[in-house]
Order: C-alpha cells, then sequence, then structure tokens
C-alpha cells in the first residue's frame, strides 16, 4: 500500500532547494531567498497534504519502506502517526517563518540558505523516522548546519557557543547509538524497525539486568537534547549566540527531537526500565522546572531569559512523561507544541528588539509599550502566553501535565506549582521592565514594527489563541499514539 | 615447480611500472617528468583492473608464499585505491617542489607493492620482505625533500624508529619459528596448537608480544607512535597520507595474516591485549590532537585515534569484528587522503601547513573548504559520510562482541575528536583570511580535481549507500583461522 511517498517528498524538497540555492550566484541575494522560500513552502505544502489525508486512529500512515544496508537490517522507514505527524507540522510552519526571519541576514545570504535547507531536511526526516537508525543519521545530520549558523550569524561567543552544541550533540548521539545498537543484539530479532521492536516489548525482549543500562545510555544521549539539567548547560550559550532565526528552530523544532525520542524510543522500547526510573526522572523534571525558572529569573539578559524559560518549560515535558499518565503524556506533547510557538514568538521578538535598541539589556528597556505600539503589545502577548495564560496554548499543555501527574507523584505536582509561580513572576518582571514605565528619551523615534516582522509573529499569535480555545484540535490526533505510548508502559 | 606469475599480475604490473619509471628518470630532466606521473597513474590503474578481472581467484601461488582469497583482493583493491588517490592528488605537489617525479611515483609504486605483498602473504618471510619493502622505501620517501630540513628529520626518525621494530618483528618471528618448525603461516597455526599443550606456551605469549608490539609501531598505535607526527610533519604531504592510508593498513592486514590466521591457537589471550592498545591508542591520540597547532601533525594524532578505532574490530576477534575493520579501512582511506590532498592543493598555492593559515578558506575557496569540512565530518562520523558507517560497524561489532566498554570509549573518543577536527573548520568559515593572503584560491589542476573527486565520491557514497561496501567487506572478512 505504498503510493505516493509524500513523507520523502516533503522531507527532501528542502534538501532540493539547498542544492538549488547553492548554484545561486553569490550577489544574488534576493534569488537565494526566494528559493528557499519556496521549497520551505512546498514542502509545508506536502505536510498539509499528508495532514488532510490523515485518519487519526488508524496507527502509522504514509508507510514507506525499502532496503537501506541489507547487510545490517537497517531500512530507510518512513511513517506517521499523530505525534509524527504534530510535528511535523510545527517544523514546516516554524521553517518558513524563521527564514522570513532571516532575510535581515545580508552577510553571505546564500550560505545561511542552502545550511538552513540541509537544517529542515534533517528536522522533518527525524520525526518521520520509524528505523532507529534512521532517526539517528537524522539526528546527527541536523548538528552541522545548526552549528555554522550559530558559528557564522551568530553573535558574541559564537565561536564558543557553536563548538560547545556541537560537541555535547555529538557526545549525545554516539552514546544513544551505542545503546540502540545493545538495544538491537540484546533483541537478536535483526530490525532496526520502532513498530516492530515496539512488538517485542510484552514478550521481554531484553534481559532484565541489560534494560536498565540500555535505557539510561539511550535516555543520557536524548536528555542532552531536551536538555535535562544539568546537561543543559549548552543551551543558554548557543541560544543566546545565535542568529534570531537559529535560536527560533533552535528552541522551537530542536529541543523536542529530544522529548520526541523519550516519547518514541527510550520510554516506548523500553517501558519497564521507564519505570523504574519513572520517579527519578520525574526528579529531574522537576528540577528543570525549578532550576530553569530561578535561572530566568535572576536574568538580566531578555535572551538569556528566554533560554532558560525554554530549561523551565521542558521540565514540564519532562514530568509528563515520566508519569506516563493519558493525560499527563497528551499534556506533554500539547507543551511541546506550545512552547515552540511560543518561544518562536519570544526569540523572534528578542530579534526586534535587539535590531532596534542593540541591547538585550532589560534595565534598559522601559516604556517600550509606548515608543514601540503593536510590537510592544505583541511582547505583552508573548509574556502572557509563555506564562501560561488560560485561553493561550500555554495552559493547556501545563494544566495537563500537572492533572495527569497528580495521580502518581503528587509531590512532584506542588514544586512545580512553585514553579509556575516562578513563571509568572520572571514573565511579569520582564513585561515590567521593557513595557511599562515612562518612555525612555534615548529611544524615541525608534521604528514601529515592520510587516516583515508582522507576517512573522501574527502567525504564531494565531495558532497560540487555536491551539488555547480548540485543544481538541490537536488532542484528537494525539490520542490514538499517546493511548499506545500509555498502555506499553504498563506493560512491566 | 612451476611458478605461477599469473596470479601476482597485479604486484607484477605495479614493480614493473615503478622499475620502468626509475628507468626513465635516467633520461628525462626533472622538469619535463610530468609524463613519467601519467604513467604511474596508468601503471596504478592497470593493476586495479587486474585485481578486479582477477577478484574470484583462490588458492596458493609463488610455491605458497602468497595467498590470493577475498582478504587478498580486498586488500590489493584497498591499497591500489589509496595509491592512485595519492598519485593522482600528489602530481602538482611534487612538480612544485621541483624534485624528481619520476623517482617519486617509481617508489610510491614499489612502496604500495611491498604493502600488498604484506597483505597477502601466506608465509613469514614473505610477509617479512613486503615490510622491509614497504619500509626501506618509506624512509626515503618521508625524506624525499633532500633539502628540506624537516623532511630529512622525518626520514631518519622513522628510520630509526622503524629499523628497531623491524628487529623486534624478526625477533618474534625467531621465536615462532623455533616454536613450530616453519614459516608457513599455516604451518605455524597448526604448530602453535600443539606448542600450547607443552611447555612452550609462555614463549608462545613471547612471541605473541614482540610481534604485536612491532606491528604497533607499522601502525602507529600508542606507546609506539612517538614516530608519527614529526614524521607526517616533515614528510611531502602525499606520502604522509600514503603512510595514514597504506602503510596502517598494511600493519593491520599483517595482523590479520600473523596473529589472526598464525596465532590463531592464542586468539583466546590476544582479545584484551588488543582491547587495551585501542583503548589507549584512542584516547591519547585524540587528547594530544587537541593541542596541535599545525595541521599535519593534528593529522599524525588523527591517524593515531584512528588506529585506536580500527583496533576495536580487532579487539573483539569475531567475524563481525574483522569485517567491521576492513570496512572501515576502505573507508578511511578516502577521508584521510581527501584531508592530504587538500593540504597539498594549497601547499602548491604557497599556503603554510598551519591551521591559522587555514583562516577564512571558506570564501577564498568555498570548494575546497567545502570538500575538507566534508572529509572532517566523515572523521569524526557524522551521518552522510563513510566515517558514520565505518563507526557504525565498529560499535555494532564491539557491542555485540561482549566489549560494551570499548564502545562507550569510542563513543566519548569521537566527542573528543570534534574538538580539533572542528578547530580547522572554524577557521575556515567563522574567521576572516589572515593579512596578506590572496582573495582567490586558484583552481587545482585538473588530475588534482579528478584525485579530489574520487575521494569526495568515495566518502559519499559509502556515507549515502553503504550496502555494497558492508558486502564486499563480509565477503573479504571469511579470514582462515577464524
Amino acid at each position: 500500500m505504498q503510493g505516493f511517498p509524500w513523507l520523502s517528498t516533503a522531507i527532501f524538497l528542502p534538501l532540493l532547494g539547498a542544492l538549488v540555492t547553492l548554484f545561486v550566484p553569490e550577489a544574488a541575494a534576493k534569488t537565494a531567498r526566494a528559493v528557499a522560500l519556496v521549497f520551505l513552502s512546498l514542502s509545508a505544502l506536502c505536510v498539509l497534504i499528508i495532514a488532510l489525508g490523515f485518519h487519526a486512529g488508524q496507527g502509522f500512515q504514509y508507510v514507506e519502506q525499502a532496503p537501506w544496508m541489507p547487510a545490517l537490517h537497517v531500512t530507510y522507514f518512513l511513517a506517521v502517526d499523530g505525534l509524527s505527524l504534530v510535528m511535523l507540522g510545527l517544523t514546516a510552519v516554524i521553517g518558513i517563518i524563521a527564514a522570513i526571519a532571516a532575510f535581515g541576514i545580508t552577510d553571505r545570504v546564500k550560505l545561511f540558505y542552502t545550511l538552513f535547507l540541509l537544517l529542515q531536511t534533517a528536522l522533518l526526516g527525524i520525526f518521520c523516522a520509524e528505523d532507529l537508525i534512521l532517526f539517528v543519521f537524522f539526528f546527527d545530520v541536523m548538528l552541522i548546519p545548526m552549528y555554522f549558523i550559530i558559528g557564522i550569524w551568530g553573535h558574541g561567543r559564537r565561536e564558543y557557543s557553536a563548538l560547545k552544541f556541537l560537541i555535547f550533540t555529538v557526545a549525545g548521539s554516539v552514546v544513544m547509538l551505542v545503546g540502540i545498537l545493545a538495544l538491537y543484539f540484546q533483541t537478536g530479532q535483526q530490525t532496526f524497525s520502532i513498530p516492530a521492536l515496539a512488538q517485542l516489548v510484552t514478550t521481554q525482549h531484553v534481559p532484565v539486568q541489560w534494560q536498565d543500562w540500555i535505557f539510561l545510555l539511550i535516555f543520557a544521549g536524548l536528555a542532552v537534547k531536551l536538555p535535562v539539567v544539568p546537561l543543559h548547560t549548552w543551551l543558554p550559550d548557543a541560544h543566546v549566540d545565535a542568529p534570531t532565526a537559529g535560536s527560533v528552530v533552535l528552541a522551537a523544532v530542536m529541543l523536542k527531537v529530544g522529548a520526541y525520542g523519550f516519547i518514541r524510543v527510550s520510554h516506548y522500547l523500553l517501558p519497564a526500565a521507564a519505570s523504574h526510573f519513572a520517579a527519578f526522572i520525574a526528579v529531574l523534571g522537576v528540577i528543570n522546572i525549578v532550576y530553569g525558572a530561578l535561572a530566568a529569573t535572576a536574568q538580566h539578559d531578555f535572551k538569556k531569559l528566554v533560554a532558560y524559560s525554554s530549561v523551565s518549560h521542558m521540565g514540564f515535558v519532562l514530568l509528563g512523561i515520566a508519569a506516563g499518565t493519558q493525560l499527563a503524556v497528551t499534556g506533554a506533547i500539547f507543551e511541546m507544541v506550545s512552547h515552540g510557538l511560543v518561544a518562536g514568538m519570544l526569540f523572534l521578538l528578542v530579534g526586534v528588539f535587539y535590531d532596534r535598541t542593540h541591547t538585550r539589556e532589560m534595565t534598559r528597556f522601559g516604556g517600550m509599550y509606548t515608543t514601540l505600539g503593536t510590537g510592544g503589545g505583541i511582547l505583552g502577548f508573548a509574556g502572557m502566553a509563555n506564562l501560561g495564560l488560560p485561553a493561550l496554548s500555554g495552559f493547556i499543555g501545563e494544566f495537563f501535565v500537572l492533572a495527569g501527574t497528580f495521580t502518581v507523584f503528587r509531590i512532584a505536582v506542588f514544586w512545580a506549582i512553585l514553579g509556575i509561580v516562578l513563571i509568572a513572576g520572571y514573565n511579569l518582571w520582564m513585561m515590567q521592565k521593557i513595557l511599562m514605565g515612562p518612555e525612555k528619551e534615548e529611544w524615541k523615534g525608534l521604528p514601529r514594527i515592520t510587516r516583515r516582522e508582522l507576517v512573522t509573529l501574527v502567525p504564531l499569535m494565531a495558532f497560540c489563541i487555536l491551539l488555547g480555545l480548540f485543544p481538541a484540535s490537536i488532542i484528537h490526533v494525539l490520542h490514538g499514539p499517546v493511548q499506545q505510548f500509555v498502555a506499553h508502559l504498563g506493560v512491566k | 615447480m612451476p611458478v605461477d606469475f599469473g596470479s601476482v599480475g597485479p604486484e607484477i604490473v605495479l614493480a614493473s611500472t615503478g622499475m620502468l619509471l626509475i628507468l626513465l628518470t635516467a633520461f628525462i630532466a626533472k622538469e619535463r617528468q610530468r609524463p613519467l606521473g601519467y604513467l604511474g597513474i596508468l601503471g596504478i590503474v592497470v593493476a586495479l583492473a587486474l585485481t578486479w578481472a582477477d577478484a574470484g581467484g583462490s588458492g596458493t601461488a609463488l610455491a605458497g608464499m602468497v595467498r590470493l582469497d577475498p582478504v587478498s583482493t580486498f586488500f590489493r583493491v584497498t591499497f591500489l585505491a589509496a595509491a592512485l588517490v595519492v598519485a593522482l592528488t600528489g602530481l602538482d605537489f611534487v612538480q612544485s617542489r621541483g624534485v624528481s617525479i619520476g623517482e617519486f611515483y617509481a617508489l610510491l609504486l614499489l612502496a604500495t607493492t611491498g604493502a600488498i605483498f604484506m597483505a597477502i602473504a601466506w608465509d613469514i618471510v614473505m610477509l617479512y620482505i613486503g615490510l622491509e619493502l614497504l619500509s626501506i622505501l618509506s624512509y626515503v620517501l618521508a625524506g624525499f625533500f633532500r633539502e628540506d630540513p624537516k623532511s630529512n628529520e622525518a626520514g631518519i626518525k622513522y628510520f630509526l624508529n622503524g629499523a628497531l621494530a623491524s628487529a623486534v618483528l624478526l625477533f618474534g618471528l625467531s621465536l615462532v619459528y623455533g616454536l613450530t618448525g616453519t614459516t608457513s603461516i599455516p604451518g605455524i597455526a597448526a604448530g602453535l596448537g600443539t606448542a600450547l599443550h607443552g611447555q612452550m606456551a609462555p614463549v608462545a605469549l613471547l612471541a605473541l608480544g614482540f610481534v604485536l608490539g612491532a606491528l604497533a609501531f607499522k601502525i602507529a598505535a600508542v606507546p609506539f607512535h612517538l614516530w608519527a607526527p614529526d614524521t607526517y610533519e616533515g614528510a611531502p604531504t602525499p606520502f604522509a597520507g600514503f603512510l595514514a592510508a597504506v602503510s596502517e593498513g598494511a600493519g593491520m592486514a599483517a595482523i590479520i595474516r600473523i596473529v589472526f590466521t598464525g596465532m590463531a591457537p592464542l586468539s583466546s589471550s590476544f582479545g584484551i591485549w588488543i582491547a587495551v592498545l585501542a583503548a589507549l591508542t584512542m584516547t591519547v591520540g585524540n587528547v594530544t590532537a587537541l593541542w596541535q597547532n599545525n595541521f599535519k601533525r593534528l593529522m599524525a594524532y588523527s591517524s593515531v585515534a584512528q588506529v585506536g578505532y580500527i583496533l576495536v574490530g580487532l579487539a573483539v576477534v569475531t567475524q563481525q569484528g574483522l569485517s567491521a575493520v576492513l570496512f572501515y579501512l576502505f573507508a578511511y582511506l578516502f577521508m584521510t587522503l581527501g584531508v592530504f590532498a587538500i593540504i597539498a592543493a594549497l601547499s602548491v598555492q604557497g599556503q603554510g601547513d598551519d591551521i591559522a593559515d587555514y583562516a577564512g578558506l571558506g570564501q577564498r575557496s568555498p570548494w575546497l573548504a567545502g570538500l575538507l569540512t566534508l572529509f572532517l565530518a566523515s572523521l569524526v562520523g557524522i551521518p552522510t559520510t563513510a566515517g558514520f558507517m565505518g563507526k557504525l560497524g565498529l560499535f555494532s561489532a564491539s557491542v555485540n562482541g561482549g566489549y560494551t566498554w570499548l564502545a562507550l570509549f569510542l563513543a566519548v573518543n569521537s566527542a573528543i575528536s570534534v574538538g580539533y577536527y572542528w578547530n580547522v573548520v572554524r577557521n575556515m568559515w567563522l574567521r576572516p583570511a589572515p593579512e596578506g593572503a590572496p582573495a582567490r584560491v586558484k583552481r587545482p589542476s585538473a588530475v588534482m580535481g579528478v584525485g579530489l573527486a574520487v575521494a569526495a565520491v568515495g566518502v559519499v557514497a559509502i556515507g549515502i549507500l553503504p550496502n555494497a561496501f558492508y558486502v564486499f567487506a563480509h565477503w573479504a572478512s571469511f579470514v582462515p583461522g577464524h
């Protein structure tokens, strides 16, 4: 039942775009931008077609399977379920928005879009890969373009941050690879296919003494990506020093790869070990929430605040996955999407403010609501979304996680609520410092928000409201995969 | 006994082309020897074609001195492919230094012949002769630039250390002969089996230690690697690539022949020795590489580290391990020779070999910088390159062979290696060109272009569609004795 390979088309259109961009003359920056935008849009169109033809509750669809390395039993295996589909949608939307946000880049434009398109291919690929080796393949491929995006077009200590990002993630990915190979050889079924391995779960496929070790290896590799405190130290550096478009993709999509990996690989394929470590992971989740929020509260730098806020929000995702109830896991995935939108918005706004003032020092701002008008209003919106205001998407995710976790880890929920208070605190302080107060003399006459900036921000705001008001739209799609995941975790 | 020369056709072609080159050198002035380089390349291509035609061959030849089996075919292909890339990418470099191209290519072809004889040897005398042919010519090649003190130092250092290693190897082999009374590798395997049950077991282990130590020198495994940095730095750049791809490969081939086949009865002992050697080699290689400023020295330590990775596949002493070793050796030749080719291409245009000299290369020559990034990414083991697929095989073999700790060593080392390989990448793309550097690097010549294309296509083809290469390595990994 292999029809038109929509998934491959969606994944490899950006790669094709990257190749086309290579042959655009260096000086023709506009052409490079247009080519990138066209290919990203075509790829997004494919994702839309996939979404329209998707039947919720029917498991994996759009399956593409072909032998790749028969000698090693590795297959080229793509498929989407509800979870993949949601992540694909997020990636496609963020890809276009970040590409538009990067129109401001004027240096080595052609190289930038070549790398950006390559990155998009890897990100789309990772969310559809149903073969573990293919998963690792895409996981590693995305590092290289991101290294260059931070290193060439970044700010501050960009060389240091880019290298740190690369070393941390490569270390994570090779450790994960060792874990995956150990899993492969312990099951002895000669397959790297995730659905096939998942079916073996019920039959005690991996000797108990091995399960915990293998789980820890894979978990550690993915934990770098999420990131789980204390493996998070690359994140503030990378997010802060990356150019706006890079920060947006990093925060909105790349962080989700870690969480996606937990749901798809580590917890899904090794549920017994996952339940051994559930309490431990829940504690890590709470540490993430509280530590991230405390660190964000202490920041003077606007961008660093947003970066630490990501650490904090990823804690909710981790907590929800650790709890493993239907409600909590749905909440975790919802939080992934919501954070993608909100963090994307916030990083775009950091860019908007920085481009005008060339500072990110929050105390130097003030009265921006008066100065920037609409721009200030959007920041107010984003801040409210970030602190989890009801009717916006962030509320749903956090509420579901906490409600779903309450039956399992009651104490963790209390601590997480403390985290929520802190989150509200730093967001309000941030808005107070930047937006409130009398208009400052030095910022008078700053240019108003441009049309291009609005084009990047308004869709994210719209999605944020839509998901806040009609969460059922994606919960409906997620129901099947989450149910299956939770059922797996129940297998002890 | 009739001697079957047909079965060593590729070696005969190589050796006679080499000798023809020496002869022609006497009649052609140094400045007009570029055609001799083409002749050398042609010789390698013909030898490669003969190997291809003869790939199914089996049995022994030259009165039982050499063996034709899949391993032989594999190493012939590997060494010839490596020599081909060295010859293609080295021509401009050798010419630019005003030395005799004919002599350089003659030595290169004869050294390759020696390497192949090490790999196809079925008798320790033949193996030793192959080793000496490779080694002695290598000393000359390392010191080939007579006017350049660094090159002299490279040659002398390599020679002094190499002579010692040869003696140690010979001593080990003499113990083996004393124990078994034969120089034939299968005979040794049979004889050692009996010796082990008697009083002579300690002597057998001593012999193993000597042989392994001497070959560890050849492959530059820690702690026998100290010659490598100076030799790589001072030697002519194409030859440094040859050292990494062919000379090391020949050492591995010798380990497979003597240790894995000849000393198969000792196989329960050498696994852990090699595992320790592997862990030590990759760690020391990688950590020391972090502090290098000279690109060629960096590549010397890189090759030490890579040898450590390859030894992982030998340490597990399984057929899967051997298959991973062969696959990695084949993949490795393209990436490492690609790097040396680019060093050579830039050095022809007067650029220095320090990493700082690579600053801004991304803008001065996007294609060369892009290719170098590809080769370095492959050495790190990033997907879409051969290096990832090679490491996948090594990881698999070690996890499956019960050496998960070694796999984790390999994992940590891969992460460390990002630090120095990416130092070069950072200079190329993230930093502006140094003062006074030419704004654009000139396009390399056609021969160099072909050589670079072969290396790049090799890296990407193995990295994306590796199946055929896995099948090839697997086919070759049925080593007698295992």
